[in-house]
């Protein structure tokens, strides 16, 4: 935003050279978050959950069904749930376009969900051009169908990289543990080596060595399958998703194009490591669909008031140089927390279907889950339950990690 | 400098720790008709208090009467016109009017986390079903000057009786004597740390504002008093029926004494501590009001009265809730700079005035429960509903606070938060400062606290409370002329319309209308209008 920024004025020389070379780099190419992995082997890249947005065409004259289904309250397109994947949502924009957004592990994952979910997808998809005749249990006509409908995905921030079931099996772990420390409580010497060994026995710490030792692999395959279930709700005490879609300033897209694919390519973690600083958001992405709208979707915890005044508490700046371009974006920018609530209440768009593998799961629990899950297994390894100062340890680990507990 | 003598008292006077009259009644009105509304608020008028009366006075001396209306009696009057018209120039985002319009019952459940057993279906019935028009807030320091007071409004009373004026219900609150003074059912010193507010024309203790590099700011006046500039820079609400005013949440909360004692004990024992420790990480404070922060193993009863420096901490120095755990209830509720917290901008924009005294007989020390009820009359000011109170009561005692270390749906407000209906989930950590000693986690929070009822009343300026009694009609523009156009980002009038175009509200059963309209060049809110 301004000259005098620190984040910024340190990093203009590097960004305006990255800028160069990467617009030199990327002539004639699209830089958008890939949406599929880089292949292993080679440097590898960030692990981590991966993005799509595909827009499709909705025919015209059959905005008014397709509403009708959506609004069905009997109607869940998400309702099977499905290896790999962490949250999906479905929205309209105008009469004419359908969106659906995913995040997923793997890209195989999202075209599996979707192929599961074919009966319900299928209702909402028909209603678009290019759709599969048979629908989406047609794979291969599927997979032609997202790609060819793919929208570019500008920067795409993740405050966990952890595979889907690594955090399942993590949330379950830090449960099981909860109960351990409870249980603990008065109990004789002998009881508390009872409940260790009964602790570590259990699968869930178990299997989570046997996943932490597998990190990207193909592993797990033991889980059960109603541990993958999406939950179709939202609301106080849940994760929500947050979805816009703002014009720009015809004069500025290029200056935002540059600076949210600054964000992506060049690793100057513009956007994302500022976002590293709002202890409730999960994912967000950006994307400038058509000519000058850009597209913000995002996964927060709990109150959506609470969320925008984090925002325009914590990381004024930068959500100032993402959304500042828009048009009827206040003109003391986030910090006028009253005028920036009205520009996202202005611009917000109602997400029609949104499910998640963790909804009831804040981002700090699913952090500290992970955190713990490491400290623990390391713990486990060198402690077994007979060992003679097993108390004495297992209140140090209590005090070295009480921050993970609460 | 605020206009004290038009801001009625119960809003900027009494409030502050050690300040507050022993001696308190809540007299909920409903009115039948418009007529005997506006002629018991006419007559009521002369005697409502306004800060200024209270600033002439010798201190802690003479009674005190306030004037809250809801919105249903505004509607009865005939001037939610003007509540509607502020709709339009509102800032639609924060809703602040809305939360006053639908009224604590409406917003219970879902806003405010009433659920269970303290769910409005439950409520006495005087709060249930939109009944309540008007409160009568009545206090004193001496007992027989609070009687004195209420004979006069009982014969005021008697009087309008005929014209549908009905007493449905009343609140006795008093102060516990001696050394309990000042203290609520669990044992702790209440209403310890209040905002300090510019123009307020008191003196400021370190402590009650927002934390600055060296020193404490005042918060503007626009967070507590309607029409004046907000901390955000805004003026909101400057219409004359709101000007100078300001809205009050009342909320009858009654506490579980022997639960709490109970509970402090059984996790006392099992992690080998002193109960009051439990009691006092709990709530952040000692009971002697003695910050934790500044006194974190035992009580120092000379810094709990000295309210120079009760109030004077930050958490800066406790990043880690060694001290003062994360989640007690001073922490979460007025979280100041706190690094794990959300931080001073937000905390400045969620700060209300409390003024909480208790009901029912006090519990004596080591007695069972013995069923009888027992608990807090709140009452908190604020001039966004839903910005303050509200916000306050939906994310930081019931929900997720952005922390760096709380997290919903477990970690609630220990002490009035509305725990999850299991009750295995919620739970408490207070961190360890050694190494080798364990946190202690305090599990299975039962409520400490059930809600019994409550409303949301505006507190009218005095001109405002004239005006209403005399019929007095005001356009829907406010004062349409002066440079504090009630909303910043829209343009300001260039120059004053006549009036005209807007026609008055309609005040059909007032014959007296055309005598007022004259008038209301000479008597208004805000002095003269173009």
């Amino acid at each position: 935003m301004s000259d005098t920024d620190p984040l910024f004025s340190r990093r203009a020389m590097v960004g305006a050279t990255l800028g160069v070379a990467s617009a030199t780099l990327l002539a004639g190419c699209k830089p958008c978050f890939s949406p599929w992995p880089p292949p292993s082997g080679i440097g590898g890249g960030r692990p981590g959950a991966r993005t799509f947005t595909l827009r499709a065409q909705i025919r015209p004259h059959e905005f008014r069904d397709l509403r009708a289904v959506l609004d069905d309250p009997d109607h869940n397109p998400f309702k099977v749930g499905a290896w790999g994947i962490h949250y999906a949502r479905l929205f309209t924009v105008g009469h004419e376009s359908l969106y659906f957004m995913i995040i997923y592990d793997d890209y195989d994952d999202a075209i599996n969900f979707l192929a599961k979910n074919a009966a319900d997808v299928d209702r909402v998809f028909r209603f678009c051009s290019g759709f599969p005749e048979q629908g989406c249990i047609d794979v291969e006509g599927l997979d032609a169908f997202v790609r060819g409908h793919l929208v570019c995905v500008e920067l795409f921030y993740r405050a966990y990289d952890n595979p889907q079931f690594q955090i399942r099996a993590a949330l379950r772990l830090r449960d099981s543990f909860l109960k351990f420390v409870q249980d603990r409580e008065g109990a004789s010497n002998q009881q508390l080596r009872a409940l260790y060994a009964d602790l570590t026995r259990k699968r869930d710490l178990g299997r989570m060595g046997v996943d932490l030792d597998k990190v990207g692999q193909s592993g797990g395959t033991a889980v059960r399958r109603d541990d993958l279930g999406l939950l179709p709700v939202t609301g106080p005490d849940h994760v929500n998703p947050f979805t816009l879609l703002a014009r720009v300033h015809d004069e500025k897209v290029a200056k935002l194009r540059r600076l949210l694919q600054l964000g992506t390519f060049a690793s100057i973690d513009l956007g994302v490591r500022a976002l590293a600083k709002l202890p409730t958001l999960h994912f967000a992405r950006v994307s400038i669909v058509g000519d000058n709208q850009l597209l913000f979707a995002s996964v927060y915890d709990g109150d959506f008031i609470q969320y925008v005044e984090d925002f325009g508490t914590r990381i004024a700046k930068e959500i100032d140089m993402v959304f500042g371009p828009c048009i009827g974006y206040p003109l003391a920018g986030s910090r006028d927390v009253a005028q920036f609530k009205a520009f996202l209440r202005a611009n917000q768009i109602e997400t029609n279907a949104f499910a998640g593998a963790y909804l009831a799961r804040s981002l700090l629990q699913i952090q500290s889950s992970l955190a713990l899950a490491h400290a623990l297994e390391r713990f486990r390894r060198r402690f077994d339950p007979q060992h003679p100062r097993l108390p004495d340890h297992l209140t140090r680990f209590l005090a070295k990690h009480q921050l993970l507990l609460t | 400098m605020l206009e004290l003598l038009q801001v009625q008292s119960n809003i900027l006077r009494e409030y502050r720790f050690g300040e507050s009259p022993g001696f308190v009644q809540f007299v909920f009105l409903q009115f039948r008709e418009a007529k005997g509304a506006r002629g018991l608020i006419e007559r009521l008028c002369p005697q409502v208090t306004s800060c200024g009366a209270v600033d002439r006075r010798p201190p802690r001396s003479g009674s005190v009467l306030n004037v809250g209306l809801a919105y249903p009696a505004l509607a009865l009057l005939g001037i939610g016109g003007s509540v509607r018209a502020l709709d339009e120039s509102d800032n639609e985002a924060t809703g602040a009017i809305e939360a006053f319009k639908c009224g604590m019952e409406a917003r219970a459940s879902e806003v405010l986390g009433d659920r269970d057993a303290s769910s409005p279906a439950t409520w006495e019935p005087a709060f249930r079903g939109g009944k309540l028009h008007a409160v009568l807030c009545l206090s004193a320091h001496v007992e027989t000057e609070l009687g004195q007071l209420r004979e006069r409004v009982d014969a005021i009373l008697a009087e309008f009786a005929a014209l549908g004026v009905i007493l449905i219900h009343e609140e006795h609150g008093q102060h516990f004597a001696g050394e309990r003074a000042g203290q609520e059912h669990f044992g702790f010193a209440d209403g310890v740390a209040q905002p300090e507010v510019l123009g307020s024309d008191l003196t400021g203790y370190p402590g009650g504002g927002t934390p600055a590099k060296r020193s404490w700011e005042p918060l503007a006046p626009g967070e507590f008093v309607l029409g004046q500039p907000d901390e955000s820079g805004k003026i909101q609400f400057g219409s004359k029926l709101f000007a100078n005013g300001s809205f009050m949440v009342f909320r009858k909360l009654e506490q579980h004494v022997g639960r709490f004692r109970a509970y402090v004990e059984a996790v006392g024992e099992r992690n080998q501590i002193r109960p009051e420790l439990v009691a006092a990480k709990l709530v952040g404070r000692w009971p002697s009001g003695a910050p934790l922060v500044l006194a974190p193993m035992r009580d120092n009863p000379k810094l709990g009265a000295d309210p120079k420096r009760n109030n004077d901490f930050r958490y800066a120095n406790d990043a880690e809730g060694e001290r003062c755990p994360f989640g007690a209830h001073v922490r979460r509720c007025n979280p100041r700079e706190d690094p794990s917290g959300p931080g001073v901008l937000q905390t400045r924009l969620h700060r209300i005035i409390r003024r909480a005294i208790p009901y029912g007989p006090r519990l004596p020390d080591g007695q069972d429960d013995d069923g009888r009820a027992r608990g807090s009359l709140f009452v908190a000011i604020n001039a966004d509903i839903s910005r303050q109170f509200e916000f306050i009561q939906n994310n930081w005692i019931n929900s997720v606070l952005s922390s760096t270390h709380l997290t919903f749906p477990a970690d609630r407000d220990p002490l009035c938060g509305q725990q999850l209906p299991t009750g295995a989930t919620g739970k408490f950590v207070i961190p360890s400062a050694k190494r080798t000693q364990a946190p202690v986690i305090a599990w299975e929070l039962p409520n400490f606290v059930t809600t019994r009822g409550g409303a949301y009343f505006l507190l009218p300026s005095l001109d405002a409370l004239y005006d209403i009694g005399q019929a007095i009609p005001w356009s829907n523009e406010g004062d349409g002329c002066g440079a504090e156009a009630p909303e910043g980002n829209q343009p300001a009038p260039v120059e004053c319309e006549p009036q005209l175009a807007n026609p008055p509200i309609e005040l059909p059963t007032e014959p007296a209308a055309a005598v007022t309209s004259a008038r209301t060049p000479t008597r208004g809110m805000g002095g003269q209008r173009g």
